[in-house]
């Protein structure tokens, strides 16, 4: 594979990763607080469907997901209606496809958080006077910041990982939607270990970097 | 001056407590269960009553006839628990600070005067840590205290939000007989310095024996006896 597909490759995995962390970031930190406030039954529905594609193989997360994006679907018909272009083998499935397998981890992680913040000092922060915002921002978050990083840190790992669902709903177009999962299994599957071994040695780079900047900023917040 | 008569259904009995008092000092007594947090609980609005009011220096907090509720933070109930419950992620001062930001957020409506009040807020705040003695801890973290400087700044952090009423649920059980005593000393010139009425949970007679005011035994969510005691602070002599 020559070295422009091999970047392309690598910087469309990036792309796809961060954006996919940054909405999984916002959307699984918000339902773990507003879900863990309540113990109404639709609710817990709900935090069962968030957390079910972490259980499923991910061709089956993929097959759903192709049901849900496809031109037939409701969701895909109204993108298709708007744009005259299909969701699907573009890049932007393929965040749809990471924000759906990682959102259980940071959602997971986050409700870890946040049930670990000791509800008195809450309670405290209320009779001082905050409303229920300012008890989020000032106490709850920073106080669960440890979680909330690992959770970050995990959707990150498993949205630059993402394989299955992203082959089925965003294809493997060299330049387009090839990823380095993706990549790497084509060029090992064709015998071109050349590019097999970059690309493995580029997700490694990028993991270990990835840990050692949580582990520091973990760290610098511990030493507090 | 505080008036009400506030009633909850617990798990085990059911809480019916009333009582009308000028007086600056209100010690609930009994034994543990008894219903003596949940009572403190219920005057901060932490936990909404089934039925009853609650009056606070003229305002009311709570009606259920008429539907009124105002929110803890809306109460101007300084509530100390007892685990004190100070920010670990924060300062001394920040703690501090906390109420004070808060209790003017509504009023500020720019981040100028905000800086501003910051600066003359920040005077009486020292004039807090100053009578609490805390000064001199204004950038450690509650974790580098001790029990009985973590309850100052507790108590300076209720202060300096503007309360009107201080609740403090058993202030001295984690401290030593040195430390307890000097609590009481404490809180006897905070009442003083401050003209704030405290209501105090305790389990102990003897630490209750310390406080004028009205001593109010509560038993399984009831009140079973109530002794007036004359201060020795002010002449104020119930009957």
């Amino acid at each position: 594979m020559s070295h422009p597909l091999i970047l392309s490759a690598v910087l469309l995995s990036l792309r796809i990763a961060a954006l996919s962390t940054l909405f999984t970031g916002v959307l699984g930190t918000l339902l773990a607080r507003k879900l863990s406030q309540t113990k109404k039954t639709s609710f817990r529905v709900i935090e069962t469907l968030v957390v079910l594609p972490m259980v499923l193989p991910p061709s089956i997360v993929g097959y759903l997901l192709l049901l849900a994006l496809g031109k037939n679907s409701w969701l895909g018909g109204l993108i298709f209606a708007a744009t005259g272009k299909t969701l699907l083998f573009s890049w932007p499935a393929a965040v749809i496809a990471a924000v759906i397998v990682s959102l259980p981890l940071m959602y997971q992680s986050a409700r870890a958080g946040f049930q670990g913040v000791d509800q008195r000092l809450e309670n405290a922060a209320r009779t001082l006077g905050a409303n229920e915002w300012h008890i989020f921002t000032e106490i709850t978050l920073p106080l669960a910041k440890p979680k909330l990083l690992t959770g970050l840190a995990l959707s990150f790992a498993r949205a630059i990982g993402e394989f299955g669902a992203t082959l089925m709903v965003a294809g493997n177009i060299p330049g387009k939607t090839q990823t380095i999962p993706t990549a790497l299994y084509f060029a090992a599957e064709g015998g071109d270990h050349a590019t097999a071994d970059a690309l493995m040695l580029i997700s490694l780079f990028i993991g270990i970097t990835a840990m050692f900047s949580v582990n520091f900023i973990l760290d610098k917040s511990r030493t507090q | 001056m505080i008036d009400f008569h506030l009633v909850k259904q617990l798990n085990a009995f059911t809480l019916d407590v009333a009582h009308t008092t000028e007086s600056p000092f209100l010690i609930l007594m009994g034994p543990s269960g008894s219903g003596k947090t949940t009572l403190l609980n219920l005057i901060s609005g932490l936990t909404t009553p089934d039925k009853g009011y609650l009056r606070l220096n003229g305002r009311l907090l709570f009606d259920h006839d008429t539907g009124v509720s105002l929110p803890p933070r809306d109460r101007r109930i300084g509530y100390i628990f007892q685990s004190l419950a100070l920010f670990p992620h924060m300062t001394v001062l920040q703690n501090v600070m906390f109420g004070v930001r808060h209790r003017h957020r509504g009023e500020l409506h720019s981040q100028i005067q905000e800086r501003v009040m910051g600066r003359d807020h920040r005077q009486s705040i020292h004039e807090q840590l100053d009578f609490l003695k805390i000064e001199h801890l204004s950038s450690k973290y509650p974790a580098e205290l001790s029990g009985g400087e973590r309850q100052r700044v507790a108590i300076a952090r209720a202060l300096s939000s503007e309360a009107d009423i201080l609740l403090m649920d058993e202030p001295f059980a984690s401290l030593d007989r040195a430390n307890r005593d000097n609590a009481i000393q404490l809180l006897l010139s905070v009442q003083s310095h401050y003209q704030k009425a405290i209501i105090l949970v305790t389990h102990s007679p003897e630490e209750a024996d310390a406080f004028p005011g009205d001593h109010l035994e509560i038993l399984c969510g009831k009140p079973v006896s109530l002794k007036r005691r004359s201060g020795f602070l002010d002449d104020s002599v119930n009957s």
